[in-house]
């Protein structure tokens, strides 16, 4: 949580229009920044639109019967899909369509400062054009019911993202005393993250890289690919162990009230960070997942530490699901730099 | 080969760049001038598509005309390639545009926020 408040910190002075320092090819004339002017969402530079680099059919004319391919990319996009029923696909790809008569297939690319829609047509000789399917799922795929578990429960089990998205939802204040647990960062600081350890509960749900929550009758999984993290959730009813030793990512069980997943977490060392607050090992976190359609899975972390807190706080975020992604290797220490060394002016 | 900095041409009013927020999953950008966006212009020599973070090691002339490298800190591959990125879409020998926020300390880094390729593709990175 620390790290978002330094990106809130360095976006605030972000909206201020400057000069650049950049250095160039003296030969080479300036050129536009490619940020200039794109707007912001809550505050946040958003970087260049989503774009459509590549949409083709091959072949783009087939006989009945016949099938044809096609392939695309995309840039700067959080949301890539078709029509036609061929639904939520990665940025970059290709698929195989046989369509029994001349089809047109729209394939969008969301970004957050913009969006970009390209069609393909495959021909198939000797049919007319049909118009795009109007099935539930097939125009918007994000358009389907919230699959339900056999035992009833709403079934969370998918890849998720919130990104930075993750925000206090009510006021945080110190008990008197605890003001040694604000942090307040020096210009040389790069926070806890920088030696690879976890970020703790839950800032694990803000990185930037995706969950992926596996839900079974009396236990649900959730595997982080930042760090490798993985939290094993006793949906059984069972109490927390009495002999626990603190950890980074702390103890959890959880039970359903309604659709709602309810999660207690504790058992955590004092090594993580919730805000700009360190905590104690008396650090708790009850966490609430409710999956409120079919792409969006509502989060809300409600944080307590008697030894630093007055009373209570939450945050919370939408976690987006991404079907079309499978969470992927993250080895921290691979090119881990001395951040140090590499700062150093030569 | 990295040499003190020399002053560097402006490029004119410019919004901080896209200040993806994966760079402070695993290192605040503190270090790094971010309000005042420094563009680059130079030949890649080499890319390191690793996590946490790539690099885009960019020779660039400076005023005096010598050439220094910048190694230019971009997202993880696994946050790039759900951005459009490939492995190979920098490679060496290209010349491409950077822009992002430079090392306060005045050391040739750089956390990257925006990359325009040869071809005037624009990716965040």
């Amino acid at each position: 949580m620390e790290v978002m408040n330094r990106w809130i910190v360095a976006a605030a002075l972000a909206l201020a229009i400057a000069p650049s320092a950049g250095a160039q090819q003296p030969s080479s004339p300036p050129e536009p920044a490619p940020e200039a002017g794109r707007p912001r969402v809550g505050g946040f530079p958003m970087g260049p639109p989503g774009k459509i680099l590549e949409l083709r059919a091959e072949p783009s004319t087939i006989g009945p019967g016949q099938s044809a391919t096609i392939y695309w990319h995309a840039v700067n996009a959080d949301d890539t899909y078709f029509d036609q029923c061929l639904g939520i696909v990665p940025t970059l790809g290709k698929l195989t369509v046989s369509p029994a008569a001349t089809s047109t297939y729209t394939f969008t690319a969301k970004g957050r400062a913009g969006n970009d829609t390209k069609t393909v047509t495959v021909t198939v000789v000797g049919t007319n054009p049909v118009p795009p399917s109007r099935e539930p799922g097939c125009a918007d795929p994000h358009n389907q019911p919230i699959p339900q578990a056999p035992d009833g429960h709403p079934d969370l089990s998918g890849v998720y993202i919130a990104g930075f998205s993750l925000r206090p939802v009510s006021n945080v204040s110190l008990k008197p005393g605890a003001e040694s647990y604000k942090v307040v960062e020096k210009e040389n600081d790069l926070g806890l993250g920088v030696t690879c350890t976890p970020p703790g509960v839950p800032a694990a749900t803000m990185q930037p890289y995706p969950l992926q929550i596996i839900q079974k009758p009396g236990l649900v999984v959730i595997l982080y690919e930042a760090y490798h993290l993985f939290r094993v959730i006793p949906t059984d009813g069972r109490p927390h162990p009495d002999d626990l030793d603190p950890t980074y990512m702390g103890n959890s069980v959880g039970h359903w009230e309604g659709d709602t997943l309810v999660v207690d977490v504790t058992g955590f060392n004092d090594k993580t960070m919730v805000g700009s607050y360190r905590h104690s090992t008396a650090y708790h976190v009850v966490e609430r997942y409710h999956r409120v359609s079919y792409d969006i899975l509502d989060y809300e972390a409600t944080i307590d530490d008697p030894n630093v807190f007055a009373a209570p706080w939450k945050q919370a975020t939408h976690m987006k699901l991404h079907p079309e992604w499978q969470i992927q290797e993250y080895v921290c220490e691979q090119n881990n730099k001395n951040y140090q060394e590499l700062f150093i002016k030569k | 080969m990295v040499r003190r900095s020399a002053t560097y041409l402006s490029m004119g009013l410019v919004l901080v760049a896209a200040l993806v927020p994966a760079a402070l999953a695993h290192h605040s950008v503190s270090m790094y001038d971010m309000d005042h966006p420094t563009t680059l212009k130079g030949t890649v020599s080499r890319v390191e598509w690793t996590n946490p973070h790539g690099y885009i090691y960019l020779e660039v002339k400076d005023d005096k005309g010598q050439t220094v490298e910048w190694a230019v800190e971009i997202n993880s591959p696994n946050f790039l390639k759900h951005n459009g990125w490939t492995s190979t879409i920098v490679k060496p020998g290209d010349i491409v545009t950077v822009t992002g926020g430079a090392a306060k300390s005045g050391a040739k880094t750089m956390r990257c926020t925006t990359v325009v390729l040869g071809d005037g593709t624009v990716l965040r990175s």
